[in-house]
């Protein structure tokens, strides 16, 4: 059994880390960089060290530093929660070899599963179908043209390194094919150090639903049902649910069996996500498979019942499994949305400063997984998410109504937040009845751009926000009458004359 | 209790305020601290200060908790019931003031370079005295993972840099002056 975990992370992630190992009895040892000594996950851990600068390269990634601090403290384990190392496969191998326990994958099934092109040539063999493309990287724009007279325009250029949408281009007409191939291929080497590009059928307007494993190091898998995250800014995910409203119990069958062919072909250990794209005509691809925690985990862990990140613990320390798949069912539904320090009134910019107000919501089925609290600094250096609101319901309206009711009660000060931009979506008809792709917010760019999604809201309040404002100046102005009265001359320096 | 000022050969009442929600203006009276005049309409209210960040709005019989969510000068960003808006309060008065201001001051113009957005800087490409053309790139600013050039917005010299390669800046926060 593990005693000590370096969680090698920070913000809401760290915080959900240590939670999971004390209801283990483990002892949590969370790191920091200069910039977040005040930060949640540092004031709930069980002990604390300083890792360096803020810039994330100096600290957060330093993996000689963190992995001569997992030694010098005792730490038997390392938790690298998302971003950040979690997927890196070098950090990885080189905490395989210091003898300390990585709580996640081996380096080998990482690495495998990082270049795309070898990742979508071992579904292929392993019956998990994947986008209509190459399997191998393509070494000239005439391989291009051959592979877009087999499977049709328009196509995807992708980077073999890739993910978050970097190297990334669409062909939509053949005179696109020299300026997208070079683009793509730049981008790429810029960064990922690496220039190899694969193509790839563009799918229509898809959904994209993922589905949650866990296998131990004996070979046992099961999966944890499908989540739904389609709402998505930028090939950033937004709102995720737990089931997906947009497939039935056949589709779900087959593409949870996919989901655990995957994780058996890379002999995979840990929690993983392998992430598909369900098109219009019911048909699903394997897009690519996450080695790590997903950010959306807990809608999973609201329906089932299970503690991924224990799993992760239990995987990791040698046990086996605590459930079978005929232990699993999904129970009711979840949605959760992420609450980001960004303003979505000025291009999604970041929104920094220190929290100066904060009341989470309360009452049933509803749970908050936070790195902030009152006084955090939300600074420059890290990713600006600071929470995720999550809410279970016996059916997916009630866990709809439930989160829009507690995003009216969920309230930041000092930062501006998301939070009313994820009800916006949330109080759409297309949220409503399920009927949005992962191009709901850019077909929906015109409205955001132009603010006019606000509108409804602007007329319903603006009566208390224009008394409000009337009020709070009329009020500063009541404290400071001096002002007024001495208007041109110092008073102070009256008296000394 | 009405108080009048005397400008331009106007009688303007000084408790009239104008608030601005995202770009449209409204026009508001504080008759007294529990009273307000809104279109022709008398309301009595209560706003109670809980903290810096945190009200309480009372109009008539309901109620408004109000998150302020980021503040600045006479700008504040609401938190209304999980609904956020931006709004500018001023007096009526300095209303009218700006307006005759922002009228004299076109001819003599200073131009200043703003920050967009938060963010870190990574280069200043200028340096003082320095001449510029319009749409030139002065500034590398980033943020959201990304590097923004940021542009000239007036061809002139450089008079002012008011911030440091490394710095950390808000938004809006004055970089360089241009004359």
């Amino acid at each position: 059994m593990i005693n000590k975990v370096l969680i090698c992370n920070r913000g809401e992630i760290a915080v959900r880390i240590i939670k999971a190992c004390r209801e283990c009895g483990i002892i949590s040892a969370a790191v920091y960089s200069e910039a977040d000594k005040g930060a949640l996950h540092v004031r709930v851990a069980d002990e604390a060290y300083c890792i360096g600068p803020a810039s994330a390269k100096e600290s957060y990634l330093n993996h000689e530093v963190l992995i001569e601090t997992a030694k010098n403290i005792g730490a038997d384990a390392i938790h690298p929660g998302y971003g950040f190392l979690s997927e890196n496969s070098t950090f990885i191998k080189k905490v395989e070899e210091s003898g300390i326990i990585f709580i996640g994958p081996s380096s080998k099934s990482v690495l495998l599963m990082g270049d795309k092109t070898a990742a979508r040539r071992l579904m292929k063999n392993s019956g998990v179908p994947i986008v209509p493309g190459t399997v191998e990287p393509v070494s000239s724009v005439e391989g291009i043209k051959a592979v877009i007279a087999e499977i049709g325009l328009p196509v995807m250029l992708k980077a073999s390194a890739g993910g978050g949408g970097k190297g990334m281009r669409k062909i939509s007409d053949e005179s696109e094919i020299d300026d997208a191939f070079d683009r793509a291929r730049n981008e790429a080497l810029k960064a990922f150090g690496n220039d190899d590009v694969y193509v790839e059928k563009y799918i229509e307007d898809p959904k994209h639903i993922e589905v949650q494993i866990l296998g131990d190091k004996y070979g046992n898998y099961v999966h944890v049902f499908e989540r739904e995250c389609s709402i998505q800014r930028r090939h950033q995910k937004i709102i995720e649910e737990s089931p997906s409203p947009s497939i039935n119990e056949k589709i779900r069958e087959e593409m949870t069996s996919a989901a655990v062919s995957a994780a058996k072909a890379c002999g995979y250990y840990n929690a993983g996500t392998i992430e598909f794209l369900y098109d219009k005509s019911g048909e699903f691809y394997f897009l690519e498979m996450n080695t790590r925690i997903q950010v959306e985990h807990p809608v999973t862990e609201m329906i089932s019942g299970i503690d991924l990140v224990k799993e992760q613990l239990r995987i990791a320390s040698g046990e086996r499994l605590s459930v079978d798949q005929c232990d699993l069912s999904i129970s009711g539904h979840s949605i959760e949305c992420r609450v980001y320090a960004e303003d979505p009134d000025n291009n999604f910019a970041p929104s920094l400063g220190k929290i100066q107000h904060h009341r989470l919501p309360s009452g049933a089925g509803i749970r908050v997984d936070r790195g902030i609290d009152f006084q955090s600094e939300v600074s420059i250096y890290y990713d600006p998410l600071l929470a995720k609101l999550i809410t279970w319901g016996i059916n997916r309206e009630e866990a709809r109504q439930r989160i829009v009711r507690a995003i009216r009660e969920y309230q930041i000060g000092g930062v501006k937040t998301n939070l009313h931009f994820c009800r916006w979506i949330l109080t759409h008809s297309d949220f409503i009845n399920g009927t949005f792709d992962i191009n709901f917010l850019q077909k929906k760019s015109d409205l955001i751009e132009s603010g006019d999604w606000k509108k409804s809201d602007i007329n319903e309040f603006e009566e208390a926000i224009t008394i409000f404002g009337a009020l709070i100046k009329f009020q500063n102005e009541q404290l400071k009458p001096m002002a007024n009265e001495c208007k041109g001359k110092n008073r102070w320096r009256l008296d000394r004359d | 209790m009405n108080v009048r000022a005397k400008i331009a050969g106007d009688l303007i009442v000084i408790n009239k305020y104008i608030v601005e929600i995202e770009n449209s203006k409204k026009e508001i009276s504080v008759l007294s601290s529990h009273e307000v005049e809104l279109e022709g309409k008398k309301l009595t209210v209560n706003l109670s200060k809980l903290s810096d960040y945190y009200y309480l709005l009372k109009i008539e019989n309901k109620i408004f908790e109000i998150i302020v969510a980021k503040t600045g000068e006479d700008n504040y960003t609401l938190n209304i019931e999980g609904r956020i808006f931006e709004i500018g309060v001023k007096t009526r008065l300095k209303d009218i003031a700006e307006e005759y201001l922002k009228n004299k001051q076109k001819e003599t113009r200073q131009d200043e370079l703003k920050a967009p957005m938060p963010g870190l800087i990574i280069n200043l490409k200028k340096n003082i005295g320095d001449g510029v053309v319009l749409g030139e790139s002065l500034i590398v600013l980033e943020a959201m993972k990304m590097e923004n050039d940021l542009k000239s917005p007036a061809s002139g010299i450089i008079k002012e840099i008011l911030v440091k390669k490394g710095e950390a800046v808000e938004k809006n926060q004055r970089l360089l002056v241009i004359e």
